[in-house]
C-alpha cells in the first residue's frame, strides 16, 4: 500500500469530493489509496433522477453500478403472476447496487427506482474494464474485493437452495 | 405512470435534439472535417501506444510527445535517405521506359498492318484512336508531367481547406487532445444522454469505438504489412524501383484493391520495360495477395468489418468527387466506421439473451 501513497503525493494535500469520500466508504474500494480513488471518481458519471424515475428496468442488460450520494432508491422485482412490485431492498446513501455489472452484461434481475430525488454515481463496466487494463495493480486492489463479495454471495444462496438440490446448484455455479 | 411516460418522452425529445444537434454540428464544421477526421484516425493509431505506456506510469502526454519526436526524426531520416533513393529509382525507370515504349509502337504498328490486310475498316478505327494525343504521348513524357503536377495535385487536394502546412499543425495539435482528453470528450457527450438512455448509450459507444479502433488499424496495418512485403520481394527479384512500387503498393492499399492492381501493372510494366523478371513480379503479387487473403485478412480484420466491393468502390468515387485525393483515401475509412457504427447501434439495442433460465429451471 505504501507505494500507492506515495505514488501522488499531491493526492494527499488536496481535499476529498463527496463522491470520492462515498467510494472510499465502500468495501469494494476501500483498498485503494486517495489518489486511486481519484481515479476511479474520474471515470464516474454523475446521474440526478427524480422521484419515482426509474434508474434500470427488469430485464434490461446490465452496463453500470450505482453508488448513491444522496437520496434513497428502491429495488423491486416485477412478476407476471402479481400487478403489485415486489420491493426487495430499500437502499441509502453511501449504499452501492448493480454491481455485478461490471463483471458482465447479464439482464438485471430486479429493476431500481429512485424512491426520493437521487444524485448517483455510475460506473460503467466499459470505463471500469479499460481502468483495470491501464492500472493492473489498482485493477487487482478493486478485484478482490469484487471477488469476496461475490463469494460471499454464493455462500447465502448456498444455505437458501435445500441441500438435495445443491449439487445440481454447483455445476453451474 | 404519467410521470414515467412524461420522463420517456422528455427524453426522446432529448435523444432527438442531440441528434439533431449533431447533424447540425457537423454541418456547420463540414470544412474543418477532414482534418478532424484525419486526427481522429491519428489517434485511433496512437491511443493502444499510449494505453500501454501509461500501464507502466508513463503520462499519456508524455508518450504521445515522444512519439511525434520519433514520427519528426522519421521525417527527417526519410527526406534525408528514402527521397533522393526514390529519386533516383524514378529517373532510372524513366530513362529505360522511353525506347520500350517506341520497341512497343513498333510491335503496335506491325500488328495493325496484319489487321489492315483482315479487315482494313477494323484498321482504319484503331489508327484514328492511336494517333490521338492520349495514346501517342509517351508514357516517359506523361511521367515527367506528372512529376511536375504532382505537388500542385497533392496540395490542392488539400488547399479547398486551409493548405497544406496547416494540416501538419492542426492535425498532430488536434490529436494530442482527442487522445490525451478522449475519455472527458467521451464523459461530457454521455452527460447529455437522458437517464433512460444512459447505459445503452455507454455500451453502444463503448462497441463502436473499439469497432471502429480495429478496423482503422487494421487496415493500415494491412497496407503497412502488403507493402513491406511487395518491397521485399521486388528486391529479392532485382526488380528497378522495387522501393517505388512496393510504396506504392502500400500506400494505395489504403484503397482496397486499388494497391494490389496498380502495384501489379506498374511492376509488370516496369520489369518489361527495363528487362526485368516478369515471372517473378507475377510470382511476388500472387504470393502478397495469397498471404493478404490467408494470413493478413483473418487475423488483422477478422473482428472487424468486411465491406463489399460495390460499397467500396462508390465510397472512393464519392469521395474522390466531393474530397479529391484526400477524399479517395477517407471514404474506405469512414464508410467502415459508418457500416460498424450502424452494425453496433442495431446489435446493442437488440435484447441479449443470457443461459438463465438453465439456472431457472433448477
Amino acid at each position: 500500500m505504501a507505494h500507492a501513497v506515495w505514488a501522488n503525493p499531491k493526492s494527499l494535500f488536496r481535499p476529498r469530493t463527496p463522491l470520492a469520500k462515498a467510494l472510499g466508504d465502500l468495501p469494494l474500494f476501500s483498498r485503494l489509496s486517495r489518489a486511486e480513488i481519484e481515479k476511479v471518481e474520474a471515470i464516474a458519471h454523475i446521474r440526478t433522477y427524480s422521484a419515482g424515475e426509474c434508474i434500470f428496468e427488469q430485464g434490461d442488460p446490465s452496463v453500470a453500478m450505482f453508488v448513491i450520494m444522496a437520496g434513497e432508491v428502491r429495488i423491486v422485482i416485477r412478476t407476471e403472476e402479481s400487478e403489485e412490485d415486489r420491493e426487495v431492498a430499500r437502499l441509502g446513501t453511501g449504499e452501492m447496487f448493480g454491481e455485478t455489472a461490471l463483471l458482465d452484461g447479464a439482464p438485471r434481475t430486479a429493476a431500481a427506482i429512485a424512491a426520493t430525488p437521487a444524485e448517483i454515481a455510475a460506473i460503467a463496466r466499459p470505463d471500469w474494464i479499460d481502468l483495470v487494463e491501464r492500472q493492473p495493480a489498482l485493477g487487482v486492489r478493486m478485484l478482490l474485493p469484487l471477488a469476496r463479495i461475490m463469494a460471499a454471495r454464493v455462500r447465502a444462496l448456498n444455505l437458501q437452495v435445500p441441500t438435495s438440490q445443491q449439487q445440481n446448484w454447483e455445476q453451474y455455479v | 405512470m404519467n410521470t414515467g411516460s412524461s420522463a420517456a418522452k422528455f427524453g426522446w425529445v432529448r435523444l432527438t435534439a442531440l441528434g439533431v444537434g449533431c447533424a447540425i454540428g457537423l454541418y456547420v464544421i463540414r470544412d474543418v472535417l477532414p482534418p478532424i477526421v484525419l486526427a481522429a484516425i491519428v489517434a485511433y493509431v496512437l491511443n493502444p501506444i499510449v494505453d500501454m505506456g501509461e500501464r507502466r506510469s508513463v503520462p499519456r502526454w508524455g508518450t504521445i510527445i515522444l512519439i511525434y519526436l520519433l514520427i519528426a526524426a522519421a521525417a527527417v531520416v526519410g527526406v534525408l535517405f528514402l527521397l533522393p533513393l526514390l529519386g533516383q529509382q524514378f529517373e532510372e525507370i524513366r530513362s529505360q521506359i522511353g525506347p520500350f515504349w517506341s520497341q512497343l509502337q513498333v510491335y503496335g504498328y506491325r500488328f495493325l498492318d496484319r489487321v489492315e490486310r483482315w479487315w482494313p475498316p477494323l484498321a482504319r478505327v484503331i489508327l484514328a484512336e492511336v494517333t490521338s494525343d492520349a495514346l501517342t504521348t509517351m508514357p516517359h513524357q506523361w511521367l515527367a508531367s506528372a512529376l511536375e503536377n504532382a505537388p500542385a495535385f497533392i496540395s490542392g487536394a488539400f488547399s479547398n481547406v486551409v493548405g497544406i502546412i496547416t494540416y501538419f499543425v492542426t492535425v498532430p495539435f488536434i490529436a494530442f487532445f482527442l487522445v490525451r482528453d478522449g475519455r472527458a470528450f467521451k464523459r461530457a457527450f454521455i452527460e447529455l444522454v437522458p437517464n433512460r438512455y444512459f447505459e445503452t448509450v455507454v455500451s453502444v459507444l463503448d462497441r463502436i469505438d473499439h469497432s471502429v479502433g480495429l478496423y482503422i488499424r487494421g487496415i493500415l496495418l494491412e497496407a503497412l504489412l502488403l507493402g513491406t512485403l511487395a518491397t521485399i520481394g521486388l528486391l529479392l527479384i532485382g526488380l528497378k524501383g522495387a522501393i517505388l512500387i512496393g510504396m506504392l503498393t502500400g500506400f494505395l492499399n489504403l484503397i482496397p484493391y486499388v494497391g494490389a492492381i496498380v502495384g501489379f501493372v506498374v511492376g509488370v510494366f516496369v520489369a518489361l520495360a527495363t528487362g526485368g523478371n516478369v515471372p517473378g513480379v507475377v510470382i511476388v503479387f500472387a504470393f502478397s495477395q495469397f498471404v493478404d487473403n490467408w494470413f493478413i485478412q483473418p487475423f488483422v480484420l477478422s473482428r472487424s468489418v468486411n465491406l463489399h466491393p460495390l460499397l467500396i468502390f462508390l465510397a472512393v468515387v464519392f469521395g474522390g468527387v466531393y474530397g479529391g485525393l484526400l477524399g479517395m483515401f477517407l471514404a474506405v475509412p469512414l464508410t467502415g466506421a459508418f457500416v460498424v457504427t450502424a452494425r453496433t447501434i442495431r446489435e446493442g439495442l437488440r435484447p441479449q439473451v443470457y443461459p438463465y433460465d438453465v439456472i431457472a429451471e433448477l
